[in-house]
């Protein structure tokens, strides 16, 4: 390799990071640290501080001359043959036995990774089961994926878009290479580097935290996968044996639209058996069903499988049913939705029903707006627990159905509080598989509006424009509201807003002209307010002068009471007094002989 | 294939129980047929773990043009044997007969001990069959009506006894006394509404009870409109107003009739008062039903409901 590649062991330094990974797994195994494809060797001399011997095996010299040089036992080495690469191996030791193989910055620069690293797998399960530990550069950075949108694609004679690498790889191809050819891995040590070598041109918006796109794009790649800051994924692999020397694939197995989540504390057989039921009715069976049966005995298990089957091979087959232990009433989605297999993930608890077409209307807007958040809304049924037949636990409907949510999403409204309960909603799996969206169990309540938000944020909406399942009210019985207190609910509430305030908020087109909207209806209020309010002031003034009037002729009146001429003329005016009712007496007495 | 019209007198039942069910087809959509026989070969095939019945599902189609053809018939016979349906019939009628004489026409091959009238949009729980059946023991209860989900009906009913004022025929189990007592549906005066409220009250006549099993569920495939209302048709209109009208005839309350119609003349939808019309043509022609229960032993008009509601569909 050129001279390019002569780096040391710092402090900070990939090569520290391999080092540590080799006391954990390296240590009491056997003597010899492997070092292929070692360059310089940087790791040489930390290695032999291990009490450990080190060899390196290279393609180019000039590496293996210098540690030659150090004192270390070097080999030529052709990785274009893993099979001869293999003997070279076993040549170097001459008989040693090896403590670990080590492949730093390799990967990236040969095109047959699979068959050497089966061909290593091979040599580890017969050498003891030795570890391998291997570095590799990230492209997925976010550093190469914020340039990626501004169109850059920056090579450079080292570092992360090295001009003579050959292989790119993520978390997920390393995990997928490695596991396809015979390793499994048992631990790691990623690399760091918030600022890798390709943070440029400085300036972008894109790579300056703080910016409102750097920060709304880092959360999304920060929440996808791991390895947003990671500059070299290093991680240490035990062998297990090679399967086919080729990357594994993930099941490829028939998909269902959609997954239903539908959790249940096994206190209401009765509006569970309807809520399958009503799943089994649907015009539209492309549907699996994770039943999570929350907390409950395992006699309820047992009958949770009878219940499901009881509709029918097909249906009990799509029906899994996942036992969750502890935790609040997030618990179950959390456990769920990392088991789900569906396109889209839906809630529908166990008591509440869905019309016929639910799944349906889902299958509609999701062959029309694939990758959107769908809804529809939902009406609500007030029904109060009572006794069945037999003193079997039932329920009663007691009103209508209504619908007092809106028909259409609005994202402005959601923010305040959510308009969508849980039935009436399905989420593209993928902002938790892709974009690392999880139920969060710290709430103990609006689990539901959180997803959600982080979903429609993101996703967009579809409306349907039909009521497509009914959520149950129990006015007599046991519910979310009756068992979480209105505190839980207003830190919940605030948890939830906290966590979207936190970072930027993507809104949807003509967001602008709905923000405008209310704030022309707010300057509209504000200005009849302080109509009123001078209006009020003005009535407020004037009653006070009349009241000052009022004191003012008071007191007049009590100083005229108080005066000798109003005391002397008070027979005058008592005789006047007579006068006027002996009057009114006399027209009385006329009018009734009239 | 279309059985004589008119209802059979013959002897009912046999050595082991024996159940018919009966379904009148009317422009299904595709898959409604296959979507109500998978809700209903589980509730046969539970249903006879617990007893040993012979069950024969009957389809009669009044659509336009035929919804099954011979083949899928075949296929679907062969099909829900597995799950313990022992014969599967279909008569398509070439006509629309309604559901009353749909019914019939069907009731004419009924030689069973029981007999079960569901709705083409109707899917039975696995546990449907078997709860009604629980009721059964009882000779004096003639039809025992299932709970429908996910819009129940609101019609009263005794929480302890389950008596109440009619069963819905949208998926009733009816003894074959029942039958011979009643002759079926007055499809006479009914054709698609209200036939199952006379067919309850005449049962009661006959001195059967009614009874609602709130635990034999079926998912009846009823939709809501934006504004929480009940989906309505046409169809829904028309026949249910000239039904209103037949039913207070026929239970010897001329005046609600006469006010009803008057109402009915006056309303702003043409379907409504060409059903006015049509009744005021019968009651030129006299051919109005005769009328019954002149005492109003059995029948009740609350209202516009036949029956006391728990709660309303309508807006307040």
């Amino acid at each position: 390799m050129p001279d390019r590649y002569n780096f040391a062991l710092t402090e900070y330094s990939v090569y520290e990071y391999v080092v540590s990974l080799l006391k954990q797994f390296g240590l009491g195994r056997g003597e010899v640290v492997v070092d292929i494809g070692c360059g310089h060797g940087p790791i040489a001399e930390a290695v032999r501080d291990l009490g450990l011997t080190y060899v390196g095996l290279d393609l180019e010299s000039a590496g293996m001359a210098d540690l030659a040089t150090r004192g270390f036992d070097t080999a030529p080495v052709d990785l274009s043959s893993p099979v001869d690469a293999v003997r070279s191996i076993v040549d170097l030791l001459a008989g040693r036995s090896p403590a670990a193989l080590v492949m730093i910055d390799v990967l990236e620069h040969i095109t047959n990774g699979p068959e050497v690293l089966t061909s290593l797998s091979e040599f580890a399960i017969g050498h003891g089961g030795v570890p391998l530990v291997v570095a590799v550069p990230n492209v997925t950075h976010f550093d190469l994926a914020a340039k990626l949108l501004l169109g850059r694609w920056d090579m450079t004679e080292t570092g992360l878009l090295d001009d003579t690498h050959v292989s790119f790889f993520s978390d997920e191809r390393l995990h997928s290479m490695t596991s396809g050819c015979g390793w499994v891995e048992i631990g790691s040590n990623d690399f760091e580097l918030p600022i890798s070598d390709q943070h440029f041109p400085a300036d972008a918006a894109v790579l300056q935290d703080g910016s409102p796109l750097h920060d709304l794009l880092f959360d999304v790649r920060d929440l996808s996968t791991r390895g947003a800051i990671v500059n070299e994924f290093v991680r240490a692999y035990a062998a297990i044996g090679a399967r086919a020397g080729t990357e594994s694939s993930e099941d490829t197995g028939p998909v269902p639209l959609v997954s239903i989540l539908m959790r249940t504390q096994g206190k209401r057989p009765a509006t569970l058996q309807e809520a399958l039921l009503s799943l089994a009715a649907q015009t539209d069976q492309d549907f699996e069903v994770l039943l999570l049966p929350h907390n409950v005995p395992r006699e309820m298990l047992t009958h949770a499988r009878y219940l499901a089957d009881s509709f029918g091979e097909d249906f009990g087959a799509r029906v899994r049913i996942i036992p969750v232990e502890g935790g609040g009433r997030t618990r179950p989605l959390a456990v769920g939705v990392e088991q789900a297999r569906g396109r889209y993930l839906a809630i529908l608890d166990d008591d509440d029903v869905v019309f016929g077409h639910w799944i349906e209307t889902y299958q509609t807007m999701a062959a029309k707006y694939p990758g959107r958040v769908l809804r529809s809304p939902v009406a609500e049924q007030d029904v109060v627990e009572t006794l069945w037949s037999g003193g079997r636990p039932g329920y009663e409907v007691v009103d209508r159905p209504r619908c007092r949510w809106p028909d259409a999403f609005d994202v402005l409204d959601h923010l305040w509080e959510n308009h969508s309960p849980p039935c009436g909603w399905a989420v593209p799996l993928s902002i938790f598989t892709d974009q690392g969206v999880r139920f969060d169990e710290t709430l103990p309540v609006l689990e539901d509006w959180d997803v959600l938000m982080q979903a429609v944020l993101w996703c967009g909406v579809a409306d349907s424009g039909q009521i497509t399942a009914l959520w149950r009210r129990w006015r007599v019985g046991e519910s979310s509201t009756s068992v979480h207190t209105e505190n839980e609910w207003q830190q919940a509430r605030m948890a939830v807003t906290a966590k979207l305030d936190a970072k930027p908020l993507l809104l949807p087109a003509r967001s602008m002209t709905a923000i405008q909207a209310e704030r022309i209806r707010r300057d509209i209020y504000q200005r009849e307010a302080e109509r009123l309010q001078t209006e009020l002031n003005g009535t407020r003034n004037h009653t006070a002068m009349l009241e000052r009037q009022l004191a003012e002729r008071t007191q007049e009146l009590e100083a005229m009471r108080r005066s000798s001429s109003w005391k002397v003329s008070k027979p005058v005016r008592v005789a006047a007094d007579l006068a006027r009712r002996a009057t009114r007496s006399a027209q009385d007495a006329s009018a009734a002989d009239r | 294939m279309t059985p004589a019209d008119g209802v059979s007198d013959v002897a009912h039942g046999g050595a082991g129980r024996s159940l018919r069910i009966q379904t009148v087809l009317y422009r299904q959509a595709d898959g409604d047929v296959d979507r109500q026989l998978r809700g209903l070969a589980q509730a046969v095939r539970i249903l006879k773990e617990s007893s040993d019945y012979h069950v024969v599902m009957a389809f009669g189609d009044a659509s336009p043009t035929p919804t099954l053809s011979l083949d899928e018939v075949a296929e679907l016979d062969e099909s829900v044997r597995a799950y313990g349906i022992d014969q599967l019939t279909y008569y398509y009628f070439d006509e629309n007969l309604g559901s009353a004489r749909g019914h019939n026409v069907l009731l004419t091959e009924f030689r069973e001990e029981f007999v079960l009238f569901l709705n083409p949009d109707a899917y039975l729980s696995p546990f449907c069959l078997t709860e009604l059946m629980l009721l059964t023991p009882d000779h004096g209860i003639g039809i025992v009506e299932g709970r429908q989900i996910p819009l129940e009906h609101p019609k009263a009913f005794d929480r302890d006894s389950g008596d109440t004022s009619w069963a819905s025929t949208a998926c009733a189990l009816v003894r074959s006394e029942v039958i011979d007592a009643t002759q079926g549906f007055d499809a006479d005066s009914f054709f698609l509404y209200c036939d199952d409220v006379d067919f309850s009250w005449r049962t009661r006549l006959a001195g059967f009870r009614v009874v609602h099993q709130p635990t034999a569920q079926f998912f009846h495939d009823k939709r809501l409109t934006l504004d929480a209302q009940m989906q309505v048709g046409d169809a829904e209109h028309y026949y249910a107003a000239e039904a209103a009208l037949m039913l207070a005839w026929k239970y010897s309350r001329p005046d609600l009739a006469e006010q009803w119609a008057v109402d009915l003349e006056r309303s702003t939808m043409s379907l409504q008062r060409k059903a006015a019309r049509v009744f005021r043509d019968r009651q030129s022609n006299a051919t109005l039903p005769t009328p019954i229960d002149p005492d109003g032993r059995v029948a009740e008009f609350i209202g516009t409901d036949f029956a006391e509601h728990r709660f309303s569909y309508a807006d307040a």
